[in-house]
């Protein structure tokens, strides 16, 4: 195995990077959006369905067998992944459905009258909204904390706020990198704050989303010392439709399934139903994704073989690069942090409109995201109206940065 | 992309018509793109029966395809004595015209039909 990261070597496992955009070599730069997915993935999907397809468990024939053990090895590549059992791992859609699964289990359970679920202003809606609906069915409410002028979590104010609010907290949710900004929230500290507040027993639920944090550098769930973590496959070179939420394992036999019929049960009969004992299936009612979780598995062993500590140190180096070059030109304004940064760099330009900015630069074959991101909250604080994003995958170099660069100077001809 | 942003669109981008507030305007009508923010409020006065547009001006935010689409339409309100039935039979492709486009891509067709489809809510 060679010892340096070379996107360029790499971007050959992706068959899209080799198509062209209005007559330009495609560069990928909408990864925090979703990623591109090496040959490894597509060829399992496809050798799944040409070669395995069947549904899983109790079905007594060879492809049931086959189908049901990729099934559970791919649960166990997984899990193994993100440094977590594969009895903690729930599969589901994205981290959308893995927030709003903790909503309707967890939060059903134990969310009162007069709680309050603490969110962060720097959240992805998909972190915000599961908390405000379920605010509203228990008449609960939500705080967020602050975002400071660098686009940093306030300390501060989450310090005050669980001082204030003590025994009213019951969740605390919030990214491991914000989607938007790029910030990499100091989780340690913030479990630390948690854990010298609160006794084990009073401790609130701490959910992290781990959409963007999880594909760009090594995650071990056990080590985190939070309740909840989600994931989305698509992320991090997998397919679409499947992510998954990690939970503590001591914690999962107290939660009541909200998704239920096939594959979850222990026994059925017309009076009443018993759920089964075996947490992997408890959680996951009907036929499962195997497809896509085969999928997902492949792109974990990929990223393995290239090395998440490798990949972290050339996505620093990406980051930085990128920040150096946007600072160059007068028109953009970058937003987000200047260091403890993840995956991308998100900028204003002056005087036009994000969409255009995408636009001319989409023209070029440079592919970028321009919009809220799906944190209005934060632009609302910052009167950001939209923002260009651009963020990274294993595939990217800095001639793609550089891409990006001279691009960016067309927008400037068009709009003088 | 070479073909979207024209002259007409970034002229009126930038020098965009009707532009400002009616103090005194007869319906006040608002429309917002959730997935861009993009944003137009647009002021008309109309005549005594309500039938007549007698004025329009408008106020907004946005990338330089739905500001100079509301400008343009604004123009052509004001210059055709359009009435406010007249207003509903607007399509996507009267718009496209006005800003000297044949087609739009999937996209940017919300761009295009924001100020449209907000002055399509005048009601009388």
């Amino acid at each position: 195995m060679s010892t340096t990261f070379d996107p360029e070597e790499i971007k050959r496992d992706f068959p899209i990077l080799q198509r062209l955009v209005h007559g330009q070599p495609l560069v990928y730069l909408d990864n925090a959006a979703t990623s591109q997915k090496p040959r490894v993935v597509i060829q399992a999907i496809v050798d799944y369905y040409e070669q395995h397809n069947a549904n899983v468990h109790r079905g007594v024939h060879t492809l049931g067998d086959k189908s049901t053990q990729l099934f559970h090895q791919s649960r166990r590549t997984i899990a193994n992944f993100l440094g977590a059992q594969p009895e903690e791992l729930i599969i589901v859609r994205n981290t959308t459905e893995a927030l709003n699964q903790v909503a309707y289990t967890w939060g059903e359970q134990h969310i009162n009258a007069g709680d309050v679920i603490l969110s962060t202003e720097m959240e992805h809606h998909s972190n915000i909204v599961p908390w405000q609906e379920l605010a509203k069915r228990k008449n609960a409410r939500v705080e967020f904390v602050a975002v400071d002028e660098q686009g940093r979590l306030d300390l501060a104010d989450l310090e005050s706020k669980i001082k204030n609010l003590k025994s009213k907290i019951k969740v605390v949710a919030f990214s491991h990198v914000s989607n938007t900004l790029g910030t990499l929230n100091p989780l340690e500290k913030i479990v630390q704050m948690i854990d010298d507040t609160y006794s084990r027993s009073q401790r609130p639920l701490l959910v992290v989303d781990g959409a963007q944090a999880a594909a760009h550098m090594p995650v071990t769930f056990s080590k985190l010392k939070v309740d909840c973590y989600a994931v989305s496959a698509h992320k991090m070179l997998g397919p679409m439709g499947i992510g998954a939420l990690l939970v503590r394992q001591e914690l999962l036999p107290e939660w009541t399934p909200f998704l239920f019929g096939g594959g979850m049960i222990n026994e059925v009969s017309t009076l009443a139903t018993t759920y089964a004992e075996d947490l992997e299936e408890r959680f996951t009612a009907g036929t499962p994704d195997v497809a896509s979780l085969v999928g997902w598995a492949a792109a974990c062993q990929y990223l393995d073989e290239l090395g998440m500590r490798e990949f972290q140190t050339h996505d620093q180096e990406l980051v930085a690069y990128t920040l150096d070059q946007l600072r160059q030109i007068p028109e953009v304004t970058i937003i987000g942090p200047a260091s403890d940064r993840v995956g991308s760099v998100a900028f204003i330009y002056q005087g036009v409109h994000a969409h255009d900015v995408g636009q001319i630069l989409d023209s070029e074959g440079v592919a970028v995201r321009s919009g809220h991101h799906c944190t209005m909250p934060l632009h609302t604080k910052f009167n950001w109206q939209a923002s260009t994003r651009v963020s990274f995958q294993v595939y990217n170099s800095k001639a793609d940065v550089d891409a990006l660069i001279k691009a960016l100077k067309k927008v400037k001809t068009v709009f003088q | 992309m070479n073909d979207l942003y024209q002259e007409i669109i970034l002229e009126e981008a930038k020098n965009p018509r009707n532009k400002g507030k009616i103090e005194d305007a007869d319906l006040v009508l608002k429309g917002v793109n959730a997935s861009c923010g993009d944003q137009v409020t647009i002021y008309l006065k109309v005549d005594a029966e309500g039938k007549q547009i007698t004025d329009i001006s408008w106020e907004g935010q946005g990338c330089a395809i739905s500001q100079s689409a509301m400008s343009v339409l604004s123009e052509k309100i004001k210059s055709n004595q359009v009435t406010v039935n007249q207003i509903q039979s607007l399509t996507l492709t009267d718009i496209l015209e006005l800003l000297g486009l044949e087609t739009i891509s999937p996209g940017r067709i919300k761009c295009v039909t924001l100020g449209v489809s907000t002055i399509k809510k005048a009601r009388l």
